[in-house]
């Protein structure tokens, strides 16, 4: 699948990608490798852990946040994927 | 039951469909909660203050230093090591003789929580996690609304909960990005603003709320857009 993929303003800070990247990916989660593979700097920003991602990391499939237990899920040519980080300043 | 001084002082918004006199009288009984008086806090407070709120509950546990004056407009150098609730106070008093300010110098609490925000409407302009999530826990008990909006820097995202209607705080958030947080003033003024119109029109019953619905602000694109929201299947709090 052909899938868009966007980042908040801290994540394209630190890959240097303001624009949208295209991906070729089936799921979220293989988005989410597609884009480690290629800004590996942000292994450092999504995961506690391999696999476990920060618990201030949000996905958003076509402006919808999704969960865990859909990040397995096949997505549709063209869809959207948007990297959110959870901010808190007040 | 209206002052010709308030008559005048709210003559441009009594024209808006729907206001008029008897929403007006719906924003003087009023009583609200707003947790924390600093950058969201200065937008909120000043906006349901001007737009005459009859009771504004302000809780903050600071005091004012410097570093809060690129955004936390309702302080000046004049209130520096004063706390925020009391120069909060005696500026809102200045911008609306009319209403009621009641304020609250405490640290908020799992043991204090409930007693703060009783059953009142919230708005949440907190800066740290733990706090927010006490106030969800107390707005889902008492099922009174809470007002959410969250900065850093150029972004910005605002959201209303009602409970059994939205997903919860506690849905939407595990944990929050951490370090210092860098905001330019003009983010917590417009997400303040978008939170205090949510609050005028639930007063009011007018309008589509942000229910289910995360608006973003993007500052640096001048773009708005929107996050459809949905409960958390394994959420703890609001099952």
């Amino acid at each position: 699948m052909s899938v868009m993929a966007s980042m908040s303003d801290i994540l394209k800070n630190v890959t240097g990608q303001w624009e949208p990247v295209q991906l070729f990916a089936g799921t979220p989660l293989e988005c989410l490798q597609e884009m480690t593979d290629r800004f590996p700097i942000l292994n450092k920003w999504l995961y506690e852990e391999p696999g476990k991602l920060k618990p201030y990391i949000w996905l958003l499939v076509n402006d919808e946040r999704i969960y865990e237990d859909e990040f397995a899920k096949l997505m549709k040519d063209d869809d959207q994927l948007f990297i959110m980080v959870a901010v808190l300043g007040g | 039951m209206f002052t010709e001084d308030e008559l005048q002082r709210y003559k441009r918004q009594l024209g808006i469909p729907d206001w008029g006199e008897e929403g007006q009288r719906k924003l003087k009984g009023a009583r609200v909660v707003v947790a924390g008086a600093g950058g969201l806090g200065s937008a909120v407070l000043t906006y349901l203050a001007v737009a005459g709120v009859g009771l504004i509950r302000i809780i903050d546990s600071e005091k004012v230093n410097l570093s809060n004056l690129n955004r936390q407009i309702l302080h000046t150098d004049d209130n520096i090591g004063k706390t925020k609730v009391s120069s909060a106070k005696k500026r809102l008093s200045l911008l609306n003789p009319h209403i009621r300010i009641e304020t609250i110098q405490e640290i908020i609490s799992e043991n204090n929580v409930s007693d703060l925000v009783e059953d009142l409407p919230i708005v949440d302009a907190l800066d740290n996690l733990d706090a927010r999530l006490l106030l969800n826990k107390a707005a889902l008990k008492a099922s009174t609304p809470l007002f959410h909006g969250a900065v850093y820097g150029f972004e910005g995202r605002a959201t209303t909960i009602i409970h059994g209607q939205t997903p919860c705080l506690q849905c939407l958030y595990k944990g929050s990005f951490p370090g210092d947080i860098p905001v330019v003033g003009t983010t917590p003024g417009i997400i303040g603003c978008i939170q205090s119109t949510e609050v005028i029109k639930y007063v009011l019953g007018i309008g589509k709320l942000l229910l289910g619905r995360l608006l973003t602000y993007d500052g640096l694109n001048m773009s708005f857009s929107e996050v459809r929201i949905k409960r958390d299947p394994d959420c703890e709090v609001c099952q």
